[in-house]
């Protein structure tokens, strides 16, 4: 576009207006029929060309003597736009009428960004945005829309909990801003700020049902994510953490309807399974464990006492259960149909969309379902007014067993069940681990995953209405109500042969609890835009909205059913626990912006946002978020006109504040009494909270600089973005005294810094009529840091991580191994504070293992060629560590508790310490000998307890968890439109799509993706019977109509 | 140009129409602290939640018990909870949790009585009259004194009326605010000590003398007094309030032993923290429904031949090993706690007589709990001691009761083989953390 544009007034010199002269002439518009202003048109292989004007008008006159015997090639250029050609056939003489109507370019310049409260044109925007289009997110076989932004967004971290599905994920966007406070973005629907709480009350150990998978990726437009503080800081309190705007389709005013049909079906399967020990090696390594304590070598075979007797390895009826594979399911089906109708005229714009969605869990026992609708209406009224509405109507099923950290969790006792426990006993009922091997299994994993059965069920209803009226030109007025709704039901029934109802000597336990949400907003927006000599655009914004939202839960527990076929609590005798709830809060805000740009060079945009929230202590209602940004578009500037190899290039600042306030309990700076304190019958009260007057926001303020530049003719286009947030005033429960009767109280201290590097790439490697090519690459990093907390600057937490200045949030804090003693085979460790015991007073800060990668990203190619299409995507994380808690399980090599002389194994162990354990002296490992944990007088009688070999809490069991997985990979074909069109179909594509087909890593759990504490952000990066993301396989057909 | 201003005005007149309400939200589930002290009613909840406070497993719920017991001869642990593994293997850091629970869980209840003693007199209800007050008062100084005393004897250096190493002692209403919080340091064992007696005086004065076990009485308060005063070397004091006790026919101990941890509130319970299915305790789930906290084999090993006191020991149908069984309900959890019984004043008297050199007095005393088990009286009063731990060990095993005992009686170095210093459990670690700390750390820890 320089090129040409530095031609124009050259060509202007030369030329003279003569009559008789030809000229070629027309409008370039989009597919909107929006007059393109500055697009070009320029003849190929001469140096002339024209700019189009306000009205999309373009001019070439041709100078005397330019050959006319030939055609020529007309170009039309425009930034955003695909470039169009047309060959024409020049008249001698006269007027040439071309018009032009040019393609959006997808992630082009031109392309609507959601930016809060309004839209930019990507080419304009100063913030820091990335944008994924719904074509990358509703091709994915999952339930939640935000797996499916894995990889695809620089900055942008995602980390499932569990392989349940319909579990939350956790994503993260530039890091984690926060310890108590949710470092979760804000989830925007469609302008209506979402609350993605988890709103089931059942324990489920680790993982969440978010609230989020009850939004259908199916009517996803586009995904926006504003990551710097000028384009987060419109949502003031809430923006600290990022925005994920998400814009549902609507209808389209061409005049025609489209109806689609689209249909997948597939199978997923473990990713990964890890190998366990069979019986025989089982019983040969407690023998050998025996033997290295000085027993006999047969102690766990022989005849003698029968609780030492596991069984005859040589035996070939030994029984040999593979316990995952008793658990997991290899074929889990998973589908989903679709059907959607587009379409629309100028006056009435439609979109309808009907969805159900069903995903059987790898794990037997779980399934997720989804049933939903959703109409989107855009209606012009008059030429000043616009109405319309969005209805959303889902139903969703989340069967689950129970909780995945529970003490009776399928995955959890899986881990290192006894091989030889037969799945059922000889009466047919589920065997009893008490009379089995493995101290570790208090469950049978084939009875946790049959017969606990948990069922969440929800009922969302979205709804909006809003009108715009055109007060007078430019000037805007949008009035709108929204209405967030839900209803969500648990059910739990565990019957009496489950070890949880049998081990606590009841028949039976049930619990039905139900929450109703609601959540209410009102929007006041003007907008004013306008235009003056031509150069100067401005772009006024001022909204008025509140939001109110409120919950509500009932829950009551049984037990003592009388029979186990119904989870119906009147067949329960008794009633445990029954109880009700109620929370709410509200926010008052004032929001402003104004957008300006001097001839598309220089932008502008200032913001300035007052929150008023509930939440909040008395003295400190009111918060204040301002932002701004500006951008210099270089490629504008006369100095500029000798890169030509340069299309366009944009240098981007932005500084803003913005606050955290969710994620925070709604009555969190309040001094509380609980009502629930009884004693015997007694209703009573009891102080449970201390109270803060001058509880605010957590405020981050962030720096953003950035480059946005596409080369050659924008064949490649990358955006740079470095950044720095400093949030301060974290929330958290600091300690106080224990003596006043408290624990903690909530106060803004602590501070937490984030800074990182993102940079993207785009290329249209190819790109003809047949074949195109287009690669994408980004890469992130994330420096997280602790800058301040107390005074004493460090605070465990849970066992394993700590928090300390200078580190960062999840560092671990664990007892230091220092490997196996080549000559003993025993483990040696780090006793820290020198008192020959190791314990958890020997606990230290592991400095370089952290749970954070040194970068992480992703990287894709597509290809077509005539109507294949192969989209292949990658994903890689390098540097970061995992806990993981499941070897600790599943790695003990023999230890086994005495029970008076009995000595029961701990439990089963892996493939790898059956190939790596330490046997002989010399034998270098990272596996410890055999042994039981004792130490044995010549009789054979236990004397004391040896050091274990192995500890909870300790670094043995952190591995780095770099991986690069094939995250997607879809190949699909369209066959010909004249073909489709014999069998009155407008389209028609088949294709194959497979995910998380491929994984390269060292770590050695079940999936380096998997992260098993939910959203706890202080303890990321811990793995204890994690399920791992599913290895999916499908086929789909997209029939247009 | 009219039209366009009147649009103007309706348009931004429409744009700050305000919701109220939307800032304006209160919880409905709990309340603030001056709806606690509204009327009468208002403040005898207030004392049904210190009881409340008392069942948390952080205290008798499970936690004071277990920690003793696992800590001396009477348990061991089998299970993977570090807590309980270090308290166990009787290496117990700072850092171990189930101390800090005993410590925030007693002040806890400590804090609950000091907003009743502080809010009490300015509750505005014509109905609550004075001599109501006074006992409301009395019941709330007598559990802030059973608080302080466990605190004194498992964190303080309660053997020794001299040291530095009492409590800090917090004795007014914060109203639950943080701007009210006070950074206060240890006072000495003896201030400590004048502390819990004043506390237990006034309850003695003002509580009445019921038979309502499950609440404080007069006659928990004056056992409490008996036990301080054993504590505190004051023998005669201790037997003359131990007298009061079992002199009060309220009292008796109970001809079954079985029966009284198979019935509820029997004559044998002076103070019995009673739960329901609906209000549970954990002291079934550490050692019934988890094998994790189990007898010592030396314990089991110990009891002589026709002790009743060894039924409560045994097998669970379906699950192995022997079971502590005083807290025998898994299912319902509705296991009370047995904060003091009589038996324990029998004790107290024959502790108290020995150390005054009135050994036929102490033989007869711990006789009266030794023949109800169902054993032949012992003959004589020859090394005493030895027979009192043992009986008491017998007798109050799985009621945390072992080591402020041993400790008492400068018998714990020899029995737990610990150093000395381990006597008492260490100040928690969290303490130390927080902003201003006035503490100071246990010697040794």
């Amino acid at each position: 576009m320089k090129t040409t544009c530095k031609l124009i007034p050259f060509f202007l010199l030369f030329t003279f207006n003569i009559f008789g002269q030809t000229s070629i002439s027309g409008y370039v518009k989009n597919n909107n029929q929006e007059p393109l202003i500055g697009a070009n048109v320029s003849i190929k292989n001469t140096m002339l060309g024209g700019a189009c004007d306000v009205s999309g008008y373009y001019n070439i006159d041709l100078p005397r003597g330019f050959p006319t015997s030939e055609n020529i090639t007309l170009t039309a250029t425009y930034i955003g736009y695909k470039n169009q050609s047309i060959s024409v056939a020049l008249p001698s003489m006269g007027v040439l009428s071309r018009d032009f109507v040019l393609e959006d370019d997808v992630i082009g310049f031109q392309s609507v960004v959601i930016v809060g409260y309004g839209t930019q044109k990507r080419g304009d925007l100063s913030t820091a945005i990335t944008s994924v289009k719904g074509k990358d997110v509703i091709n994915q076989p999952v339930a939640n829309l935000d797996l499916a932004l894995q990889g695809r967004a620089s900055g942008v971290s995602v980390a499932s909990s569990s392989g349940q599905p319909g579990a939350a994920v956790k994503i993260l966007i530039r890091g984690a801003t926060s310890i108590t406070a949710s470092s979760e973005p804000l989830y925007v629907v469609d302008g209506i700020p979402m609350t993605s709480d988890n709103n089931s009350i059942l324990e489920t150990g680790g993982y969440n049902f978010n609230s989020m998978s009850d939004i259908n990726p199916d009517d996803i437009e586009s995904i926006d994510i504003l990551k710097d503080a000028s384009a987060s800081a419109i949502y003031g309190a809430r923006g600290a953490n990022g925005v994920v705007q998400i814009t549902t389709k609507r209808g389209s005013k061409s005049g025609k309807t489209s109806i689609v049909f689209d249909r997948y079906t597939g199978t997923q399967s473990p990713a990964y399974i890890v190998p366990m020990m069979n019986s025989k090696q089982f019983i040969e390594m407690m023998n050998e464990a025996a033997q290295n304590d000085g027993l006999p070598a047969d102690y766990f075979s022989s005849s003698g006492p029968d609780w030492n007797r596991i069984g005859d390895p040589a035996d070939p009826n030994l029984v040999n259960t593979d316990w995952y594979g008793e658990v997991l399911r290899k074929d889990a089906p998973i589908e989903n149909t679709s059907l959607s109708v587009r379409g629309g005229s100028d006056k009435l714009k439609y979109f309808i969309n009907g969805s159900l969605f069903d995903q059987a869990g790898i794990q037997k026992g779980t399934n997720y379902n989804r049933l939903s609708f959703r109409t989107n209406i855009d209606a012009k009224i008059n030429d000043k007014t616009n109405i319309g509405t969005n209805v959303y109507i889902s139903k969703s099923d989340a069967l689950s067993t129970i909780g995945d950290n529970s003490y009776f969790g399928v995955m959890i006792n899986t881990l290192a069940a006894d091989p030889t426990m037969p799945v059922f006993d000889e009466d047919g009922s589920y065997s009893n681990p008490f009379h089995y091997y493995s101290w570790w299994a208090l469950e049978n994993p084939a009875a946790a995953a049959d017969l606990y059965k948990r069922n969440t069920s929800t009922n969302r209803f979205l709804g909006s209405v809003f009108a715009e009226y055109n007060i007078i030109d430019k000037l805007k007025f949008k009035n709108s109500y929204s209405l967030d709704y839900s209803y969500l039901k648990d059910v739990m029934h565990y019957p009496s042969t489950a070890a949880e109802s049998w081990q606590s000597g009841v028949t039976g336990k049930g619990l039905f609890a139900n929450s109703e949400n609601l959540t209410w907003l009102t929007e006041n927006m003007l907008t004013y835009e306008i235009s003056f000599h031509q150069k100067h655009h401005l772009n006024l914004l001022l909204v008025y909205t509140t939001q109110t939202a409120s919950n509500n839960v009932a829950s009551i527990a049984a037990q003592n059913y009388s029979n186990d076929n119904l989870g119906a609590l009147e067949l329960a005798a008794d009633i445990v626990d029954a109880s009700t709830m109620g929370t709410s809060w509200g926010i008052e805000s004032l929001v402003s912006r104004i957008n300006y740009n001097l001839d598309y060079k220089y932008y502008f945009t200032g913001s300035i946002r007052r929150d008023g929230s509930s939440r909040f202590g008395a003295d400190r209602k009111y918060g204040v978020f301002p932002s701004f940004s500006a951008a210099w578009r270089i490629t504008k500037e006369p100095f500029m006109s000798d890169f030509n190899f340069l299309s366009d290039m944009k240098l981007r600042y932005s500084y803003g504040k913005t606050g955290n306030q969710d994620g925070i309990n709604n009555f969190a700076s309040r001094a509380l009494w609980t009502v629930a304190a009884a004693y015997n019958g007694s209703a009573g009260i009891s102080p449970n909270r201390m109270g803060n007057a001058e509880l605010e926001w957590e405020t981050t303020t962030q720096n953003n600089f950035g480059v946005d530049a596409s080369f050659m003719d924008n064949r490649f286009s990358v955006t740079f973005d470095t950044y720095q947030k400093l949030t301060t005033g974290l929330l958290l429960d600091s300690n106080v005294p224990g003596y006043t009767g408290f624990t903690t109280v909530t106060r803004n201290i602590g501070e937490v810094k984030n800074s990182g590097t993102e940079f993207s790439i785009r290329s249209f490697n190819i790109d003809t009529d047949d074949f195109t090519w287009t690669t994408t690459f980004n890469i992130s990093t994330i420096k997280n840091e602790i800058t301040k907390l107390e005074q004493d600057n460090e605070r465990a937490v849970g066992g394993t991580n700590i928090m300390k200045e200078g580190y960062p949030l999840g560092t671990f804090y664990l007892i230091h191994w220092e490997g196996v003693n080549p000559q003993t085979g025993n483990s040696n460790y780090t006793d820290v504070n020198g008192d020959g015991v190791i314990n958890s007073g020997d606990m230290q800060l592991i400095e370089d293992k952290t749970p954070w990668p040194d970068y992480f990203g992703g990287f894709g190619n597509s290809l077509s060629w005539k109507g294949f299409d192969l989209n292949v995507f990658f994903q890689y994380s390098q540097g970061n560590y995992i806990f993981n808690h499941s070897r600790y399980a599943q790695e003990q090599v023999g230890w086994s508790f005495n029970y008076g002389g009995f000595f029961i194994p701990y439990g089963n162990n892996t493939e790898r310490v059956e190939n790596e354990r330490w046997q002989n002296p010399g034998d270098v490992t990272d596996v410890p000998r055999a042994s039981l944990g004792y130490e044995f007088d010549e009789e054979g009688n236990a004397i004391s307890a040896l050091q274990p070999n192995w500890m909870e809490d300790c670094d043995q069991w952190l591995e780095d968890a770099s991986y690069i997985r094939l995250k997607t990979f879809e190949f699909g074909y369209t066959v010909p439109s004249y073909f489709a069109e014999q069998y009155g179909l407008s389209s028609l594509r088949i294709y194959i799509l497979g995910q998380n087909l491929w994984t390269k890593t060292a770590y050695l759990g079940v999936d380096p993706e998997v992260s098993s504490n939910g959203e706890n952000i202080t303890r990321i990066g811990e793995d204890y019977g994690g399920l791992g993301q599913p290895k999916t396989v499908y086929f789909g057909i997209n029939v247009g109509i | 140009m009219k039209i366009f201003n009147t649009k103007l005005i309706l348009t931004f007149s429409f744009l700050f129409v305000s919701a109220c309400s939307v800032l304006d939200h209160d919880p409905q589930d709990a309340i603030v602290p001056k709806q606690a002290f509204d009327s009468e009613s208002s403040v005898r909840s207030a004392i049904v939640g210190l009881y409340h406070q008392l069942q948390s497993d952080d205290y008798y719920g499970a936690s004071i018990q277990y920690a003793s017991d696992n800590y001396t001869d009477v348990s061991t642990y089998a299970g993977f909870n570090i807590e309980y593994q270090e308290a166990g293997e009787g290496i117990i850091p700072p850092t171990n949790l189930l101390v800090e629970k005993i410590w925030l869980g007693a002040y806890r209840v400590i804090n609950g009585a000091n907003e009743i003693v502080s809010g009490v007199p300015g509750v505005d209800d014509i109905g609550f009259t004075e001599d109501e007050r006074v006992a409301v008062i009395a019941e709330a100084k007598c559990l802030r004194g059973l608080g302080y005393l466990d605190l004194l004897v498992h964190f303080g250096e309660h053997w020794n009326l001299d040291s530095e190493y009492g409590l800090p002692l917090v004795t007014r209403s914060t109203n639950s605010d943080y701007a009210n919080v006070e950074m206060i340091s240890r006072s000495t064992v003896q201030e400590t000590y004048d502390f819990i007696l004043n506390d237990l005086e006034t309850a003695e004065a003002g509580l009445p003398n019921s038979d309502n076990r499950a609440v404080a009485t007069k006659a928990l308060a004056q056992s409490l007094l008996a036990k301080t005063y054993l504590h505190m070397k004051g023998y005669e004091s201790a037997i003359n309030y131990s007298t009061l006790v079992i002199d009060n026919a309220n009292y008796s101990l109970n001809p079954s032993f079985l029966d009284i941890f198979q019935s509820e509130l029997t004559n044998e319970s002076i103070f019995e923290l009673v739960s329901s299915s609906l209000d549970i305790s954990n002291l079934a789930l550490w050692t019934v429904l988890r094998d994790e906290v189990l007898p010592e084999e030396s314990l089991i090993a110990s009891f002589s031949e026709g002790d009743q006191r060894r039924e409560l020991i045994g097998n669970v149908e379906g699950k192995p090993y022997e079971r502590f069984l005083k807290a025998e309900d898994f299912s319902s959890h509705a296991n009370p706690a047995y904060i003091i019984r009589i038996a324990e004043l029998y004790f107290y008297r024959a502790e108290a007589n020995h150390f005054l050199g009135n050994s036929n007095d102490a033989l007869e005393n711990l006789n009266a709990v030794r023949t109800r088990a169902g054993l032949n009286p012992h003959a004589d009063s020859n090394n005493f001691l030895d027979k009192y731990i043992n009986e008491n060990k017998w007798e109050l095993f799985a009621e945390g009761k072992r080591l402020h005992t041993l400790v008492r009686i400068n018998k714990a170095e020899e029995i737990l083989e610990i150093e000395s210093f381990r006597k008492i459990y260490p100040i928690p670690a969290r303490e130390f953390e927080i902003d201003g700390n006035q503490l100071v750390q246990n010697p040794g820890y």
